[in-house]
């Protein structure tokens, strides 16, 4: 339980500004990027490790709960504080520690904000390559805990290949290293245990990250096409001739529509999708790949392939796919995002299905797709006033995510589980599966502290009204990521 | 335990086995012996099932269990407390599902690297890792050992290219995570305890890999120097330009030596791998050649089709082939900056006890293979034994590592072979201890158990 005592405590620990309990300051911690929300008991902001590892013992004394917050951009509801308890803010912890251009990584605190690394990293030709589209806001604490994917992991892999080592501070305040400036180390690899996890075995409070050279040449296409059935199979025809591109982004009639008028890209409105393809290399290569491709491309009977011409030219073809999620408020109040994975050979047969459950229930789905790694991103378009279609927006959302694990697919490529899709884990995993994950959140975190009620179905009765059917809504606007 | 509880256990074992196990059973062999230890029994099951049950009867018998692949590196980790039944996975070996389409190939733990690549080369696509012997390692054993050979695809490592597992735990639950989608964010990925585990936790049995295709083109420029220092200022200028490289390594002369290759200049020499398109390799080999210049090689040669891949074939093997193992093989990994400081350090202290060790390095990782052959009469177990202590003390300078990968058993029993552990032995065993309570899985291989 949280007293005057125990604030009074944790006050001593980071600061007395630091420690908030007030209800009108509590209030910016209760969400993250979905509308799911909760209460905070308290919200400690530390700056250093050591200030972490105390208010984690204190926390392991009393029993109380903590939940690890970046920027708060997260759509499972990863970063709310459904039991109440500590919330701990990382936003201070915000510097970058160490840049070693050499051997070509950064140390850094987890509320560095991700794109800030690449722009602090910029001048030595290098970048941080995991680039979720809430790059600009979202921290690396945060990226590290869902193993944020992002457009171009395509080719160079999620935020998993890119961490060498993480400092985090265990359940009971111990402070440890996993992995490290190596490439190799020897036994268990704990590092890549704890990247995904969504904050439930240790919070992390530094890590060493891998920076990559940038690339020589970039070049963008963008096919449009008047149906999405040719665009998915563009997708998977370029796959197959052995070119994997950076990145191959999908959207659908409803997204265009939605993005067009909001950003101007560029893109034509009556357009049944569009495929946008990014290809980085050395210029010889990229310059020979890009004519392969549009060959492919054109052999699905595109109305239109676009190339960029310069750096303007690019930013404004991504201006559309990157804020075609924001735009989608043009269309309806309200939309709930799946982020799905299946095998991308089976894009065409998913997204069919998609459509005919969007004309079963008669409510409309825009799709923003990671084409090129089989991640989904339909977004149910409904209006949470009219109750009826809120609970079938939710039903809906259940059968796509069914969909694409019968096609061998997963429940999240990029979001994480949290919250929102805990009950659907058994869908996906038997019991002795689940049972040896819960065998090792009981090694990291044996009182069960750490982000409770996160990832595992949850059976208490206290939060069974916060289930995924309340949890998953994302409200339209600027704020809205994938 | 002793002997005669030890055979009644060995006896139940067996009555209790399916009579498809019973009939797998077959005698210990020469490749079977772990550290001198020779088991009573090989078990040589041909499904999860088998596994699953061969484990349980095992555990419920008290009897420990080493897993096996192509037995080709063995000699790696502490000796086995105790070692009862070889489980034998090579009948594992199929591919369960390849869609190149989805870069996605799923195949059963007992397959070797080279059949594996076959099957991916039929579409044009490979799996981006080395391994020694690929005609006998199995993809169980390397993952379980967890290392990289020569090969560096996108400054990856072997931990990047599992996307599922199946295993089965030391009680015989099978339990899987992760899929064969290449991204996935559902549930702990419990696959990472398991690549570099050695086996300790649970056996590796099926695995979802991410593949890609096969560079269009390959070469490989093997540039000789006249010194040390040369040859690795050289290869440090090729890790900081802008040339992606699919192998980079720096080979001392006795390196180069028993590397046997009777067509390969033996010398100070550093060898690289090209890939890409037609214009784009012709151009990074231009530019190669004209970052090796201020060095001075004595001659820069470009490998044949066929030299190519007989050379990287004698680079993933170096020091693994049966008729040319080191007395010691030691495996350092560092950063990349700090590799010279340590090669440099490494020549001066071995000189001073008489040795000249082969030094193979792979840039881009950070890793150095020193290897210290016929040592009989040159040099006793105490001065070899004040080398190892120095590298370790030179490495952990440096924030590396450095594991003893091959020793005589009189050596090993002196040393933890492994290195590094210091900060999470505490957690390893709460770990050993949740997942295989009653340690029967590669008993002391790893680390001592909790129960020792």
């Amino acid at each position: 339980m949280i007293d005057a005592q125990l604030i009074k405590r944790l006050r001593r620990i980071v600061g007395k500004q630091y420690v908030l309990n007030r209800e009108s300051d509590l209030i910016t911690f209760e969400y993250d990027g979905s509308v799911d929300r909760s209460l905070p008991t308290v919200v400690v902001l530390p700056r250093t490790t050591s200030e972490i590892s105390q208010v984690m013992s204190l926390a392991s004394e009393h029993h109380i709960p903590i939940v690890a917050r970046g920027a708060g951009t997260g759509l499972s509801g990863g970063a709310i504080a459904q039991r109440g308890g500590i919330l701990l803010s990382l936003t201070r912890m915000n510097r970058i520690l160490e840049i070693d251009p050499e051997n070509h990584l950064a140390v850094v605190e987890p509320g560095v904000v991700n794109l800030e690394l690449t722009q602090a990293v910029s001048k030595f030709n290098l970048y941080y390559a995991p680039d979720p589209s809430s790059q600009q806001v979202c921290t690396i604490g945060g990226n590290i805990a869902e193993n944020s994917g992002g457009p171009h992991c395509l080719a160079y892999g999620v935020t998993t290949n890119h961490v060498l080592g993480v400092e985090v501070v265990m359940a009971d305040g111990e402070v440890c290293w996993y992995g490290s400036r190596t490439r190799e180390y020897p036994g268990y690899d704990l590092r890549g245990v704890i990247i995904g996890s969504e904050g439930t075995l240790s919070i992390i409070t530094k890590a060493i990250l891998r920076l990559s050279r940038k690339p020589e040449s970039i070049k963008t296409l963008l096919g449009i096409y008047e149906n999405l059935d040719q665009a998915s199979a563009s997708v998977a025809e370029v796959i197959g001739s052995g070119i994997i591109p950076a990145a191959m982004e999908i959207m659908d009639d409803l997204a265009i529509k939605a993005a067009e008028p909001a950003v101007n890209a560029g893109y034509p409105e009556n357009a049944g999708a569009v495929l946008l393809v990014e290809i980085e290399g050395l210029s010889e290569a990229v310059e020979e790949e890009a004519i392969e491709i549009e060959k492919v491309m054109a052999n699905h009977k595109p109305i239109e392939i676009r190339t960029a011409k310069n750096d303007d030219d690019r930013a404004k073809l991504w201006a559309g796919r990157k804020g075609a999620l924001g735009a989608l408020g043009r269309l309806a109040p309200n939309y709930y995002l799946i982020d799905g994975t299946i095998p991308p050979s089976k894009l065409v047969e998913a997204m069919g299905k998609i459509k005919e459950i969007s004309a079963e229930y008669d409510i409309p789905i825009a799709n923003v797709l990671h084409a090129g790694d089989g991640n989904l991103h339909p977004a149910i378009l409904f209006d949470e006033r009219n109750k009826k279609e809120t609970r079938l927006a939710f039903e809906m959302g259940g059968k796509i995510l069914t969909i694409c694990v019968d096609m061998g697919g997963a429940l999240s490529g990029e979001h994480g589980i949290g919250i929102e899709k805990r009950e659907y884990m058994p869908y996906m995993f038997t019991e002795d599966d689940l049972n040896s994950m819960t065998t090792l959140k009981r090694v990291f975190d044996p009182k069960s502290l750490l982000n409770p009620g996160k990832i595992f179905p949850d059976e208490s009765e206290t939060t069974k009204d916060s289930s995924f059917q309340n949890t998953a809504v994302s409200s339209t606007g600027t704020k809205a990521y994938i | 335990m002793n002997q005669i509880t030890q055979n009644k256990n060995i006896d139940n074992f067996v009555k209790s086995l399916s009579k498809s196990l019973k009939d797998s059973l077959s005698s210990p062999s020469e490749n079977d012996v772990i550290d001198e230890l020779k088991p009573k029994l090989v078990l040589n099951p041909s499904s999860l099932d088998e596994i699953s049950d061969g484990l349980n009867k095992a555990a419920e018998n008290g009897l420990t269990v080493c897993p096996i692949g192509g037995a080709t590196r063995l000699s790696l980790g502490n000796p086995p407390v105790k070692y009862d039944i070889a489980l034998n996975l090579k009948q594992l070996n199929n591919i369960v599902e390849y869609r190149p389409s989805d870069l996605s190939i799923t195949v059963q733990a007992g397959i070797t690297l080279e059949k594996l690549q076959t099957k991916l080369s039929q579409s044009n696509q490979f799996l981006p890792i080395s391994a020694p012997l690929a005609s006998e390692s199995t993809i169980g054993g390397i993952l379980a050992i967890g290392t990289s050979g020569p090969l560096n695809w996108l400054n990856g490592s072997i931990r990047d290219i599992v996307t599922g597992m199946k295993t089965v735990q030391s009680d015989g639950t099978i339990t899987k995570s992760g899929g064969q989608v290449m991204k996935n964010v559902s549930g702990y990925d419990m696959s990472r305890l398991h690549i570099g585990g050695l086996g300790t936790l649970g056996i590796i049995s099926e695995v979802s890999l991410k593949v890609t295709p096969k560079p269009l083109n390959e070469t490989t420029l093997i540039a000789s120097f006249r010194s040390q220092l040369d040859s690795f200022q050289a290869s440090m200028s090729m890790f900081h330009s802008t040339i992606n490289t699919l192998s980079l390594s720096h080979i001392s002369p006795t390196a180069s030596h028993k590397l046997n290759l009777k067509s390969l200049k033996t010398g100070h020499l550093v060898a690289i791998r090209l890939y890409g398109r037609a214009l784009s390799i012709k151009r990074c080999i231009d530019e190669t050649n004209a970052i090796l210049k201020p060095f001075k090689p004595k001659n820069i040669q470009e490998l044949d089709e066929f030299e190519h891949t007989k050379f990287w074939k004698e680079v993933a093997d170096f020091g693994w082939r049966q008729d040319s193992k080191p007395y010691i093989s030691i495996r350092i990994s560092l950063p990349p900056t700090s590799v010279g400081e340590v090669l440099g350090s490494l020549e001066s202290t071995t000189a001073t006890k008489g040795v000249v060790p082969a030094l193979l390095t792979q840039i881009e990782h950070g890793t150095i293979l020193f290897q210290m052959y016929d040592m009989g009469k040159n040099i006793d177990d105490r001065k070899i034994a004040e080398i190892i202590a120095d590298t370790r003390r030179l490495v952990r300078q440096r924030r590396g590592t450095a594991i003893i990968e091959q020793a005589p058993l009189k050596l090993k029993q002196k040393f933890d072979v492994w290195d590094g552990f210091d900060q999470v032995i505490g957690t390893f065993q709460m770990l050993k201890s949740r997942f295989d309570s009653a340690d029967i899985l590669n008993s002391g291989r790893l680390f001592p158990s909790e129960l020792h």
